[in-house]
């Protein structure tokens, strides 16, 4: 791939986890773990279509990225979504914003719920579009 | 009259055998390998403020290759070192070793393994030195000794029936306010947990300053215990090392691999074999009295290489023990959704106790309530996207936690230590295999675990205990065991060899016993005790 489609692909996947762009650090640094990290590359046709869907858009992203969670845990693209995170949560401005609650107790608690119903509505989307393609591709985990 | 001492080895054994030898005054040489820590970046700077403030900060916490990235479906057992302490495990060309059932750590680096530990300073009580050739109050003053030089925190509470309170300890830290809340929660309900449990809870002792000591600064809750401490508040053995080379009768020699030693007709070791770590001709050093503190494992190696380069016999060492560890996460459903502060000592701060009807059994936990950490571990093991699983672990962070719990383990003749060939090369050689009783007697320690936990109003999530490889604790002990009675491959109450008479052991060789505890500490209080021996006999 090469710089400017990995900088595409870390704006999704960083709109997807914090909800917002990236910074050119986190861009870098992103791009720069391709460079050495192994993994980052889908092997076989699951896997490619799981990044290509998750490469369109941050709710779509959502829904592959919950998906492959639980069918494809060591995917590329589960591979590329935590490398991500733990970028993220190293650098300013994100690293504050992604480790404190922001509101009272009830309001977490409240939000925690509406993540949870989120997810799991994701979850039927992603079963729709992935689950026929698992099955007739017949492929394990990546 | 002064004696010359050959020490092998730099970890928490070794360091203060040749402080306690250089104060009573002789001559102290020390072979080490030596990897050297990295100067700590920021010193002044919080665990956020190094985030806000280094111009890389993926580098720093993730590593240049991103080493400390934890990629998902990772096998290898996770110890959450970062990238700035890859020294500590850093080896020296060509070195390997076997091992079946046991997953040893080595360290090479100045300090050994200690550079890394989490300052549980637990002295062995006369219970759990009722296999030792001697009883606590032999080792009282050199707790007392050790305790002063390198710092202390702890108060006398609950936790002293199984850890006995000696001099020179200092006032304890600071409590967050989970660990507070927990021990508040057992202080309301003690009676409950002692007959009903067996279960008791206070302050763990920590080698941490409160205050100043020396040239050491007190903690001042930076949350960087996990990176390197930069103000050297936590100990690590590498600060009496600095202290020993200050010492005009102390000389270091790193960068030398101590290969095996040569002895004549009597059996009295003449000289030491090293190879330069950096390569070259091996390096032969005269011995006057040698001691190994290069660790269990690598204490055998030397000893086994030695017998073999003489005789072309392979040894086995029987009785290698370990402690087995459970890590139990637990979330506190009280606290979820409160803010955590980062400002906060990072390690553990309350521990607790669980009582066996055989004394020597008992089992011992610490408690760490998750403060400063990275989240990238925990989060991507939640069953739900990266984005719902943020979520959720950002509300629970400061409601989380997790017991290591620690159980002891006997010398049996399975486990042991020798050599083999591995690949054309003689290499060190473990195995290990656990007792019978084992799974029963961790599964019992869960229930009541889980049960104190649930009465603190925390929550074990099923299935995330995990019981961590023999190997993982590194708490290796018992290949020279110390006796009363002479025997072959052992030493006698001082430590010294019965097969070589100019040879010492001050580290966990020695122990015939490990109770569940850390034995860091007693490591260290035994090296001093070793050291007046060493010193004064013929």
């Amino acid at each position: 791939m090469t710089a400017a489609e990995l900088g595409r692909e870390c704006e999704v996947f960083t709109r997807h986890i914090a909800g917002r762009a990236p910074t050119p650090y986190v861009v870098r640094r992103y791009t720069d773990a391709h460079a050495v990290l192994t993994g980052l590359e889908p092997n076989g046709g699951h896997g490619r279509w799981l990044l290509r869907v998750a490469r369109t858009g941050p709710m779509l992203c959502r829904v592959a990225d919950g998906w492959a969670r639980l069918a494809a845990p060591r995917s590329a693209l589960r591979m590329k979504l935590v490398m991500l995170f733990a970028i993220l949560e190293v650098s300013p401005p994100f690293a504050a914003a992604l480790d404190q609650p922001s509101g009272g107790r009830a309001w977490e608690w409240a939000r925690i719920v509406a993540a949870g119903v989120t997810s799991l509505l994701a979850l039927v989307v992603a079963l729709v579009l992935f689950l026929p393609l698992r099955l007739v591709a017949g492929e394990r985990d990546r | 009259m002064s004696v010359r001492v050959l020490v092998v080895g730099s970890g928490a054994s070794g360091v203060h055998f040749a402080r306690t030898a250089l104060d009573l005054g002789h001559e102290v040489t020390m072979v080490d390998v030596g990897h050297e820590r990295p100067a700590p970046v920021l010193p002044e700077a919080d665990f956020a403020g190094l985030k806000d403030q280094l111009a890389d900060p993926a580098d720093y916490f993730l590593g240049s290759k991103f080493q400390g990235l934890v990629a998902p479906g990772h096998d290898r057992e996770y110890y959450g070192f970062p990238p700035g302490k890859d020294y500590v495990f850093q080896t020296p060309p060509g070195f390997g070793f076997q091992a079946s059932g046991f997953a040893p750590l080595f360290s090479f680096a100045r300090g050994g393994l200690a550079q890394v530990w989490t300052g549980g300073c637990y002295p062995f009580s006369d219970d759990d030195l009722q296999d030792f050739p001697f009883d606590h109050a032999a080792l009282a003053p050199h707790y007392a000794k050790v305790a002063r030089r390198i710092g202390v925190t702890g108060v006398e509470d609950d936790l002293a029936r199984f850890l006995p309170v000696h001099d020179g300890l200092l006032p304890p830290l600071e409590l967050d306010s989970h660990s507070a809340e927990l021990l508040a929660g057992y202080e309301r309900q003690r009676r409950y947990f002692q007959e009903r449990l067996g279960c008791y809870v206070g302050r763990t002792r920590v080698a941490t300053l409160s205050q100043p000591l020396g040239d050491r600064h007190e903690c001042t809750y930076l949350g960087r215990c996990l990176w390197g401490c930069p103000r050297e508040a936590l100990y690590t053995p590498s600060m009496t090392l600095r202290e020993c080379q200050e010492h005009p009768a102390f000389t270091y020699l790193p960068g030398l691999e101590v290969r095996h030693f040569v002895a004549d007709g009597e059996r009295r070791i003449r000289s030491l074999v090293a190879l330069p770590v950096q390569g070259g001709a091996p390096r032969e050093l005269p011995v006057d009295r040698l001691v190994l503190t290069a660790g269990t494992l690598q204490s055998a190696a030397i000893v086994l290489r030695s017998i073999h380069a003489a005789t072309g016999e392979v040894v086995h060492l029987p009785g290698l023990m370990d402690n087995r560890q459970i890590l139990v996460p637990f979330v506190n459903l009280h606290r979820v959704g409160r803010r955590y502060r980062s400002d906060r000592y990072q390690y553990h701060l309350i521990g607790l106790g669980l009582a066996s009807a055989d004394s020597r059994t008992h089992i011992h936990g610490q408690l760490t309530t998750l403060k400063t950490a990275l989240m990238h571990p925990i989060v991507q093991q939640l069953p739900f996207d990266l984005r719902t699983s943020l979520r959720i672990a950002r509300a629970a962070h400061g409601a989380l936690g997790v017991v290591n719990l620690n159980f002891h383990d006997t010398r049996r003749e399975e486990n042991a230590v020798t050599l083999a060939d591995v690949q054309g090369e003689l290499r060190i050689a473990v195995r290990y295999a656990p007792p019978a009783d084992e799974p029963a007697r961790l599964a019992g320690a869960m229930r009541r675990l889980r049960a104190a936990l649930w009465r603190l109003g925390c929550f074990v999530p099923p299935g995330m205990a995990h019981v961590r490889p023999m190997g993982a604790s590194v708490h290796y002990a018992g290949t020279f065991p110390m006796t009363r009675e002479a025997r072959p491959w052992t030493t006698d109450p001082e430590g010294r060899s019965r097969d070589f008479p100019n040879l010492w052991f001050a580290d966990g060789s020695s122990f015939p016993f490990l109770p569940a505890k850390n034995l860091t500490f007693t490591l260290m209080a035994n090296a001093t005790r070793v050291a007046h021996h060493a010193v004064a006999s013929g």
